[in-house]
């Protein structure tokens, strides 16, 4: 099991190098440099020189990125104008935090045999990551904006929340409708509504996102509110202006109302995908041998779907949700860009349009980190829910 | 004669595909009683399964429909029973043990929830009993350390140590009719013989009257008290296993007995084999459905189907129009008596 | 015998059994395969729609169309923007009195070649790789597969964007490359190898010890003709499906980049970049900009979806879901 985990982590990491040096060496074949754009502003003209130097640009490309990548994983006391000083053992915590809830991971998924401890781990993470994130003080160098946007950690550590909170809206929208639907239909194989859902699931499987989102926008909040003059849902950003003003309640509802949108636009293309896939692993189970024996030892029929069905039925879906995960980061891109939405997403073409070498590096790296997190996660996920599972 | 325990008649169970409708099990009827070990032999597609199934009312509409007939289970017709009522029957009155027990338990519980699960299901006790019923259970089916293995997986036994399980289950709530669908085929033939001693002796035990489902006739000739023989969704022949193997009435049953292979004949005789394919489930040959591939076929049989009537005054059943008359027992098995049979050895039966 | 690995041995129907509805017809693998084509009647559909539209496309220059970049203006000289569809002009114009109706067969064009071109490649190096990577065991196939993963674990949009972005400014580029579509597809192409190239392995692997490639290889067959005649034949249908699902999302990626600005550039119409600007005109009231192009590449993908599902259908029907 360590083991499995320890190659998976070295190969998550060969991957993130690797991603790193391409991604590095395609900016490096933009045409100009990143100061190129500057030295278009007269006034800018004194400072070129300064500014090549301070970045280190003059340097040959090889020593660029290995510059680069010293200070991405170079940890060091926050600070507002980005990393100066270095660390102390306190600002260590967090990654005390989660390391620990590894390892209990590891113990819990080798140890305790019960089936309720998908649940143990899950709650285990909850609190790890809380305890993680309030006591995080310790920011990385991941450069100064080209664009004059400050240091790229506060770029990106300030946006990344709003990011987190439409992907696990669109995550939770998706599996919410999604398993239901596909179990449904698989319990009512052939019906008029298992028709339906499989021909809807295709055609919202094959339109792109975009289209969805824009969609949504139009039908949902702009033709609405002109034909009934109801304004349910807002088409950009997170928070209205006085959000501030509001109580709580009020709150929930400006944030839903800004969700949704977005949120369903990611959802409706990954609920498709689970819907079908469900339906699938909800119909071999059900033709499987130990659903009959199930049967046969006069379980009503609520049980053995609920019981015995449904258990064996998720397993897979693990895997599908991972494998997810990466397409729920590219549909933030687009979507936010669409809504308005400060992530990370929108951060990201904003930076790719004006070429800003170190915000683009950064936010690739984050997003290629987040996958092959989210993919080893789903690995131990799969074999805590299928007691088959020998990890070597 | 003692009330039957189960009295089925006229069962017709027909599935619809896309080529057509299959007809499974077409017009069988047989009774059971209390204790009896009934063997129910014949190729597969012979409709052993599905009559199984039919009794315990396994068969899946819209597919699968029973179209005709009486279950009649300790005076009660299981095909009127609503499904509440039958789902009692299931696993406690009537248990059903599946050929494959590598796929017959469910693979993400562990056997100690299974089985308490059928217990507390039946028997109105709480968990701690069902845990000591489950572990008697186990044990009954010696298998060592029952106490700790309750924890296990289904993935943690062997082949055999779990068909003893799905017996352990079958009979934990001691039912009045154990069905067996080839317990023993997915087996090692080492360990074959020790599950089928092992569940006859605890079936006896207990009462229990058996169904065993099989194609292997040794098995049938080891182990049971009747036999019914079973070909192309009818009964062709039935009576007590000595009358069957000792003097068979049926061409179909001579073929089946003349293809075993025996020790103490071997090499005397070349395995006999029956010619042909069993026919097409959806375009049964008029007449005689074994007509096709019979050896005695005359020209009645080519268009009234035969009925399952008594021959002699032994209980004997057979299906055939020349019962009568054949004298199977004193035929001269020998390839030679059927010169069809070497012509192609890939299309015989072995049974 | 070369032949046998592959091909159905039709056998002489035994009259006498066939008689008695006991013989079983002689059925070939195309008869399978065409009759359970046409069972799925939305893929046949799907192929007459997609046939349409490839001819659509490559007819364009011939049809009566205006210029997809022209801005039309009216007897008076006065420009054609935005105007609804009416006659003459079926879809209407776009804010720059562009005739809609003409952009969405030339964008058809884009979308068409990335798909297609995208398809061969993946194709291409999908088969090569995953074929190299199943037949050459040990070192060649983890060097092949370490390589095939680090490709899958690429997140596909982040650096599809990065190089859509700068493709133009790369110096060393072709002119064609750096503007038009091609340059999208070969981005795409290979980027998507990777699943492709799993799922040959997969199949050479299992192919190879079947018992018609080790008689061939006994027969003394070369690697290279156990390869092109025994195995590659019989991996046929899996390497057709995925392709086409590929060359439907190639076209969705593309959509997507052209929306963002960065794929196909202008004056060359797309889909994606007719969305985008179709959809800040909605909002104003002209909706003919956004439906139409989005209707057309809707229609496109799912009808190679369709198809694909159905030739899945029709090549494997053993197939079930896929794990891991």
């Amino acid at each position: 099991m360590l083991a499995y985990i320890t190659r998976r982590v070295v190969y998550g990491v060969v991957t993130l190098l690797a991603l790193s040096v391409i991604v590095f060496a395609l900016l490096q074949m933009s045409g100009g440099g990143p100061l190129d754009r500057l030295k278009l502003n007269p006034r800018m003209q004194p400072y070129i020189q300064q500014l090549t130097k301070q970045w280190g640009l003059d340097q040959p490309v090889w020593k660029q990125y290995l510059t680069w990548l010293r200070n991405y994983v170079s940890p060091c006391v926050e600070r507002s104008q980005g990393c100066t000083e270095t660390i102390g053992l306190h600002n260590a915590i967090p990654f005390v935090v989660l390391a620990v809830a590894a390892v209990a991971t590891v113990l819990i998924v080798m140890k305790v045999r019960t089936y309720w401890r998908a649940g143990l781990i899950l709650g285990l993470w909850v609190v790890a990551l809380f305890v993680a994130i309030q006591n995080m003080t310790i920011a990385f160098d991941w450069g100064i904006s080209f664009q004059g946007a400050g240091p790229v950690w506060d770029m990106i550590f300030s946006r990344v929340g709003a990011t987190f909170r439409l992907g696990f809206a669109a995550l939770f929208l998706a599996l919410l409708i999604g398993i239901p639907l596909g179990i449904y239909q698989a319990i009512r194989q052939y019906s008029f509504f298992d028709q339906l859902g499989t021909t809807a699931a295709f055609v919202t499987f094959s339109t792109p996102i975009f289209v969805i989102a824009i969609a949504l926008q139009l039908l949902l909040a702009l033709y609405l509110e002109k034909w009934t003059g109801v304004k349910l849902f807002y088409v950009t950003g997170m928070n209205s202006p006085d959000y501030g003003d509001m109580n709580l309640l009020q709150r929930l509802a400006d944030i839903l109302q800004h969700l949704t949108l977005p949120a369903l636009s990611i959802a409706l293309i990954s609920l498709a995908g689970y819907s079908r896939f469900q339906r699938a692993s909800m119909l071999e189970v059900l033709h499987s041998d130990y659903l009959r024996t199930a049967k046969a030892k006069g379980l009503p029929r609520r049980k053995i779907v609920v019981k015995h069905a449904l258990r064996n039925a998720l397993i897979p879906i693990v895997t599908l949700v991972s494998l997810d995960i990466a397409f729920i980061v590219s549909g933030a891109i687009i979507t936010e860009s669409i809504f308005g939405w400060p992530g990370i997403g929108r951060l990201y073409i904003n930076a790719i349009q004006t070429v800003d070498y170190p915000v683009v590096m950064s936010i690739v790296m984050v997003i290629g980190i987040g996958i092959v997190v989210m993919n080893i996660v789903a690995d131990i996920l799969y074999g805590v829910m299928d007691p088959r599972v020998r990890y070597e | 004669m003692p009330e039957p325990l189960l009295r089925v008649e006229d069962l017709r169970t027909y599935f619809a595909t896309e080529e057509g409708v299959v007809r499974a099990v077409d017009g069988i009827s047989f009774e059971m009683y209390p204790g009896e070990r009934r063997g129910v032999v014949g190729e597969s597609g012979s409709g052993k399964s599905v009559t199984a199934m039919s009794i315990m009312r396994l068969i899946e509409p819209p597919a699968g429909n029973i179209v005709t007939g009486q279950i009649v289970f300790q005076g009660t017709n299981l095909l009127e029973l609503p499904e509440d009522e039958m789902q009692r029957i299931r696993g406690g009155k009537i248990a059903m043990i599946f050929q494959d027990p590598m796929t017959a338990l469910n693979p993400v519980y562990t056997i100690g929830d299974q089985l308490m699960e059928t217990i507390m299901l039946h028997q109105k006790v709480g968990r701690a009993e069902a845990r000591e019923i489950a572990i008697k259970a186990l044990e009954d089916v010696q298998i060592p350390n029952a106490e700790q293995r309750l924890g296990d997986y289904p993935h943690q036994f062997s082949g055999g140590m779990r068909q003893r399980v799905m017996i352990a289950m079958g009979l934990s709530c001691n039912p009045d009719l154990l069905i067996a669908d080839e317990p023993t085929t997915a087996l090692d033939v080492t360990t074959q013989a020790q599950i089928m001693d092992l569940m006859l002796n605890l079936a006896e035990e207990r009462g229990t009257a058996v169904m065993l489902i099989t194609h292997d006739l040794g098995v049938v000739a080891g182990f049971c008290d009747t036999v019914q023989v079973m070909y192309a969704g009818g009964i062709v022949e039935s009576g007590t296993a000595d009358d069957i193997f000792h003097n068979p009435q049926h061409p179909y049953t001579w073929g089946l007995l003349a293809s075993m292979t025996r020790l103490d004949d071997a090499r005397k005789h070349r395995l006999h084999s029956i010619p042909g394919a069993p026919p097409s489930l959806i375009r049964l040959p008029e007449g005689c459905r074994f007509r096709p591939r019979c050896e005695f076929a005359v020209d009645v049989c080519r268009q009234i189907l035969p009925v399952l009537s008594p021959v002699g005054d032994d209980g004997r059943l057979v299906a055939c129009h020349r019962a009568e008359e054949l004298d199977l027992k004193t035929l001269e098995v020998d390839a030679a008596s059927s010169p069809q049979v070497d012509a192609d050895p890939a299309e015989g039966v072995s049974a | 015998m070369s032949e046998m690995g592959y091909q159905v041995e039709a056998e002489e129907p035994d009259l006498a059994l066939e008689a008695e509805g006991l013989a079983v017809e002689p059925i070939t693998q195309w008869d399978l395969f065409s009759a359970r084509l046409r069972r799925h009647r939305l893929a046949m559909v799907a192929a007459g729609i997609l046939a349409g539209l490839v001819m659509l496309v490559v007819a364009a220059p011939w049809l009566p169309l205006h210029d997809p970049t022209e801005r039309l203006v009216d007897e008076a000289g006065r420009s054609l923007v935005n105007i609804a569809p009416r006659q003459g002009l079926w879809l209407g114009t776009d804010d720059l009195g562009r005739d809609v109706l003409s952009r969405v067969i030339y964008g058809g064009r884009a979308s068409l070649i990335v798909g297609v071109t995208a398809g061969i490649l993946v194709a291409l190096l999908g088969t090569l790789i995953g074929s190299l990577a199943g037949y050459y065991p040990g070192l060649p196939d983890q060097a092949l597969m370490r390589f095939t993963d680090l490709v899958l674990g690429l997140p596909l949009l982040p650096v599809a964007i990065v190089v859509g972005r700068i493709l133009p400014e790369i110096p060393f580029l072709p002119e064609w490359l750096k503007q038009g579509p091609f340059g999208i597809a070969l981005l795409l192409g290979f980027l998507s190898w990777g699943s492709l190239a799993r799922i040959v392995r997969a199949e050479f692997l299992s192919l190879r010890e079947k018992e018609f490639v080790e008689a061939a290889r006994a027969a003394g067959a070369s690697d290279r003709r156990i390869v092109f005649r025994h195995i590659l034949p019989n991996a046929m249908s899996p390497i057709i499906v995925t392709t086409t699902l590929v060359v439907g999302s190639a076209i969705i990626i593309e959509a997507a980049l052209s929306f963002l600005g960065f794929g196909v550039r202008p004056p060359t119409p797309t889909w994606g970049a007719m969305v985008a600007q179709g959809g800040r005109l909605a909002v104003r009231g002209f909706w003919w900009s956004l439906v139409f192009p989005g209707i057309a590449l809707v229609v496109t993908v799912l009808s190679i979806n369709f198809l694909g599902d159905g030739l899945r259908d029709a090549l494997d029907p053993t197939q079930t879901i896929e794990r891991k």
